[in-house]
């Protein structure tokens, strides 16, 4: 019996943090432009006057840190998402947030409006509409006698994402050749927003969602066994999974508004780490909130650099990482068949 | 006041009334048998007493307060449940998932404490399950898993358990086992058990009071000989059946001989 103390935690996410802090200082130091490190930190109070500095700290850096924050928010969303519908297939935008998100998107861009509010952009604005108001769609739809079915959130979210596709199509349809362009380019997922501003902008509400997630890991472990013995060991139920369901949809509507939709992170780590610690929420969270920081900053680092001066959107990376682990995933799984089914 | 009660209890899924007007009292240190045909009302009845659903008219009272009364996690260390099927997805060792079981006796700390592992430990043991500890519980049978169902139960240390057919797909033996520990527990430390369960045979050999439903409504109470009764069998199963008695010349058991005539 290993039961969860201090030291165990500690020793069980250490290689996590180290993983994630060693990608949190070769990010930066890597690219297409080579920088002198030495001359950039010494001219860090004169961006304007040095090359290597300016790269660095608001090229570099600030993309790094959007990087870390949009593959922690989708890695721990993706997570959470799997123990409350119950389904290791589950990932943040299995509910559908983000073609929510994209329809908001590209009905932006197709208005062309220039308006900004509390410093967030049109198309910000408009994709986090469009994930809210599918959250609350399929969460509304899910729900039978207030208690959240997850067979019916899961078809909600399927059968919404494929009204929106087809709405995305319609708008595509209207749309001339510039206006599609930019369309393409947000919903393939991209990390190339510079400056610290929209990123300060969306991390509260990203950071907010993590901590209320990290904070009902208990309730995770309870809800993945199912409602009742959750209920039967204490758990509001209802409470607890509309708390989890909110705050992973903020985590991803958040970091979806402003780098797209980064597909497979929120599939692809939690599963992994699963395989390395084992499912206990309570390590499993914040590990997979570790990788999967380290894994984008990774994949970024690589998507930057390895075409350069041409960039691969992230999210195509990730997406062409992801599928064959799909695949693999589903072979294991059919294997499995039959195990408490 | 040490009982749990139900009190003109009603419930209804839509129009339909699964449980209609049903009074009992559980005294503690019991162990009791609910019976019935299907769609009698036996598990809608015993999630009721386990404030898994909420009564359309009547109440559940434990020690004299009424259940929706009970702080969750309070209620959760005096009484655990376990359902008839637990579906399970993630790869818990079989020592972490009877861990799991501990959740309110954990507070707000996210760790395990000294007590929840020889909790856990005693309900493996309890079970015979010790030598499962480090299994993944998606890779055991049938047998085991009911058997780490019920370990899960017991490390919640409960005063009540209530068990909605917990040797349902068991061989004869796991049954008598799981059956033996239940007599066990509720003999040695006053666990006070209320199971719901199919096999009227096992229910008399273990239960001294046997509760029979039908349409919702209680319509036996009794000790085994006045249930296994073959008139008031025929009346609510609808089959004829053959009771005999055990070397004991009290304890009843059953064999259907065939379908009622209609």
């Amino acid at each position: 019996m290993r039961p969860l103390t201090p030291l165990r935690m500690f020793l069980l996410l250490a290689p996590f943090a180290l993983f994630f802090a060693a990608t949190l200082v070769l990010g930066p130091a890597i690219g297409p432009v080579r920088v002198n490190l030495h001359e950039a930190w010494a001219q860090r109070g004169n961006l304007a006057g040095s090359l290597d500095a300016s790269v660095l700290f608001l090229a570099r850096v600030p993309r790094t840190l959007l990087a870390a924050l949009a593959g922690a928010a989708l890695a721990l969303a993706g997570a959470a998402f799997q123990a409350l519908l119950r389904n290791p297939l589950a990932e943040p935008f299995t509910l559908g947030v983000s073609s929510g998100g994209a329809l908001g998107a590209v009905i932006a861009i197709k208005l062309g409006l220039d308006v900004t509010v509390l410093g967030l952009s049109p198309v910000m604005l408009f994709a986090l509409a469009g994930s809210g108001a599918t959250v609350g769609l399929v969460y509304a739809l899910g729900r039978t006698r207030g208690v959240l079915s997850t067979s019916i959130l899961l078809l909600a979210g399927v059968t919404v994402s494929f009204c929106f596709a087809a709405l995305i199509l319609l708008v595509f349809y209207f749309s001339d050749w510039t206006e599609t362009h930019g369309m393409l380019h947000w919903m393939m997922g991209g990390l190339d927003v510079t400056g610290y501003g929209s990123l300060a902008r969306v991390a509260p509400f990203a950071l907010a969602g993590m901590a209320v997630l990290l904070a009902a890991a208990g309730d995770l472990n309870q809800l993945s066994l199912g409602a009742d013995l959750a209920a039967s060991r204490g758990v509001r139920v209802r409470a607890a999974q509309r708390w989890a369901y909110l705050a992973a949809s903020l985590t991803t509507g958040a970091v979806v508004s402003l780098v797209g939709p980064i597909g497979f992170v929120g599939l692809i780590v939690p599963h992994t780490v699963r395989l390395l610690v084992g499912p206990d929420h309570r390590v499993l969270l914040p590990a997979s909130l570790l990788t999967g920081a380290g894994f984008l900053i990774l994949c970024d680092t690589v998507a930057r650099t390895i075409l350069a001066p041409a960039e691969i959107p992230v999210g195509v990376l990730t997406a062409a990482l992801g599928g064959p682990f799909f695949v693999g995933l589903l072979l294991r799984a059919k294997r499995r068949a039959g195990a408490w089914e | 006041m040490n009982e749990l009660a139900a009190e003109q209890l009603h419930f209804a899924y839509r129009a339909d009334e699964v449980v209609s007007g049903v009074d009992l009292t559980f005294p503690r240190g019991a162990m009791t048998a609910l019976v019935g045909p299907n769609g009698a009302g036996k598990s809608t009845l015993l999630r009721l007493l386990g404030n898994l659903l909420r009564p359309t008219r009547g109440r559940v009272l434990l020690d004299g307060r009424e259940l929706s009364a009970w702080p969750q996690a309070e209620l959760a260390r005096r009484m655990a449940l376990t359902p008839q099927t637990v579906h399970l997805y993630f790869p818990f060792t079989v020592g972490q998932y009877v861990l799991l079981a501990r959740h309110p006796h954990r507070g707000w700390s996210p760790f395990e404490s000294a007590a929840d592992v020889a909790a856990a430990r005693f309900a493996l043991e309890q079970t015979e399950s010790t030598h499962l500890t480090e299994r993944s519980v998606l890779e055991l049978s049938g047998g085991e898993r009911q058997r780490i169902t019920l370990a899960a139960a017991l490390a919640q240390a409960p005063d009540w358990l209530l068990l909605d057919e917990p040797t349902a797909s068991l061989d004869l033996r796991y049954q008598v086992e799981i059956f033996d520990v239940l007599r066990r527990l509720n003999r040695e430390r006053g666990l006070s058990v209320i199971v719901v369960t199919h096999d009227l045979n096992l229910a008399a050999r273990y239960c001294p009071r046997l509760i029979l439903l039908a349409g919702g409504r209680v319509v036996a109470d009794g000790a085994p000989p006045e249930i296994l009764d073959p008139a008031l069998i025929r009346a609510h199963y609808h089959v004829n059946v053959e009771v005999g008695r055990r070397a004991d010349g009290v304890t009843p058991f059953l064999l259907p001989t065939g379908a009622e005539p209609s």
